[in-house]
């Protein structure tokens, strides 16, 4: 059972291959829900397939007994593979028509748009919620392009029929202005992913936006 | 597919040898003279990007040919190939198995261990090498015909022998019993890479009908 989509994309943490094991990947994560945060998505840039899968199925395990959204980046088959909830896929990735036809409508489709039209686009082929940014300027993601400001945020929000969820550079600490814009949620990474204490961490973000 | 029916000549790219449309073409080029399984492997490339390669190829290829997707299932399924080919890192075979029942699964493998374990996780087929040196590897030398013989008498499933292979070698490569060859920069850097394809089909048509003679007596 998928948790309700639009409460679940509201602290959304997403991983990162600096965790650099699986053991560490998923223990972080495992920190970050009992903080708050209400979905995962597995992202782990450099890792080899077998890692993801392995921390996807541990993840799976966790999340549900959580309650938790668990999403999968790019990967269709790992989605499948490990019966996560959902796929986000980005412009170079599979096109969202496709992976809905592999995974079926019980899945969620994440989507990154980079422009308006794409978001559309999305919307039509069957994306069930769209990652927005960069809100501000990020280290985590090199090609993620120039920053679009709380004000571009707004503008996707206002013309959007989905779901968004504000990404890149967004901190515990911007949260709130973040969904001030209208976003359902904030997608967060390393503030939380690479926090000395990711727990502490992911409870400032749950006070910040409840 | 039945084992007769399986293609003993493979061609494995774009790698980085060439552009993927270039790929897609002299892989169209090749199958229009030669049936042969063609490897879709590229590293660093969209998965976006990929699909519509692999689509390309699934249209374009002659008939007795194969399309083989490296690594990503979600995209062997999209493109309807007709295997996928996994490596070390990579899903295991059974795990790929249960989200494309009726698809080829292939491992590459680098030692008996591997090999075996590939015939026991019910791997379709292995990749194995490379056999010669190869620019692909330029830090480590060929691992020879003696470890190809050595990985053919571990398993039962076909061993498809990868890495430096020219037409040249062919017969001394197929002599261990191994069931076919793949060749990548061998073919992509041809002059023209559909006759030297043909030739090496020749090549293996022939060496296995000798064996098989000799097998015979």
């Amino acid at each position: 059972m998928i948790p309700d989509l639009v409460p679940a994309l509201r602290r959304y943490l997403v991983t990162d291959g600096r965790a650099e094991t699986v053991d560490r990947l998923v223990a972080t994560c495992e920190a970050a829900i009992a903080g708050g945060v209400t979905a995962i998505q597995l992202r782990a840039k450099g890792w080899t397939d077998r890692q993801l899968y392995d921390a996807g199925a541990r993840l799976r395990s966790l999340t549900r007994s959580n309650d938790i959204l668990l999403i999968v980046n790019d990967r269709v088959d790992i989605t499948l593979a490990i019966d996560a909830d959902g796929v986000h896929l980005g412009v170079d990735d599979l096109p969202v028509d496709a992976a809905h036809r592999l995974l079926g409508r019980a899945k969620v489709i994440g989507y990154s748009p980079e422009r308006d039209e794409d978001s559309h686009a999305a919307e039509l082929a069957g994306a069930s919620y769209l990652g927005v940014g960069p809100v501000y300027g990020t280290s985590t993601k090199h090609d993620a392009g120039e920053a679009i400001g709380l004000a571009g945020l707004q503008r996707v929000v206002a013309r959007s029929a989905l779901p968004v969820i504000g990404i890149g550079g967004v901190t515990v600490s911007r949260a709130r202005e973040v969904v001030g814009t209208g976003a359902v949620g904030v997608a967060v990474v390393s503030d939380i992913f690479l926090a000395s204490d990711p727990e502490a961490a992911a409870r400032k973000l749950t006070e910040a936006i409840p | 597919m039945s084992l007769g029916t399986f293609p003993r000549l493979h061609l494995i790219g774009p790698l980085d040898a060439v552009s993927l449309s270039e790929y897609v073409d002299i892989a169209v080029a090749v199958s229009a003279r030669t049936p042969l399984a063609i490897h879709l492997r590229t590293p660093g490339i969209g998965a976006r990007e990929m699909l519509t390669a692999a689509r390309a190829l699934r249209q374009r290829l002659s008939k007795g040919s194969i399309l083989i997707v490296n690594d990503r299932v979600d995209v062997a399924l999209l493109a309807k190939a007709d295997g996928v080919q996994l490596g070390e890192a990579s899903f295991t075979v059974n795990d790929a198995r249960a989200l494309s029942s009726n698809m080829l699964v292939g491992r590459s493998v680098h030692d008996e261990a591997g090999a075996c374990g590939a015939g026991a996780d019910g791997a379709d087929f292995v990749l194995a090498g490379h056999i010669f040196a190869t620019p692909s590897k330029p830090d480590t030398p060929g691992r020879g015909i003696a470890w190809l013989s050595g990985i053919v008498s571990v398993t039962p499933i076909p061993v498809v022998a990868l890495g430096g292979i020219t037409v040249e070698r062919i017969a001394e490569t197929l002599t261990t019993g191994a069931w076919g060859v793949a060749l990548g920069r061998e073919l992509l850097h041809a002059a023209s890479p559909a006759t030297d394809a043909e030739r090496a089909n020749q090549q293996i048509e022939k060496t296995v009908k000798e064996t098989t003679h000799v097998a015979a007596h």
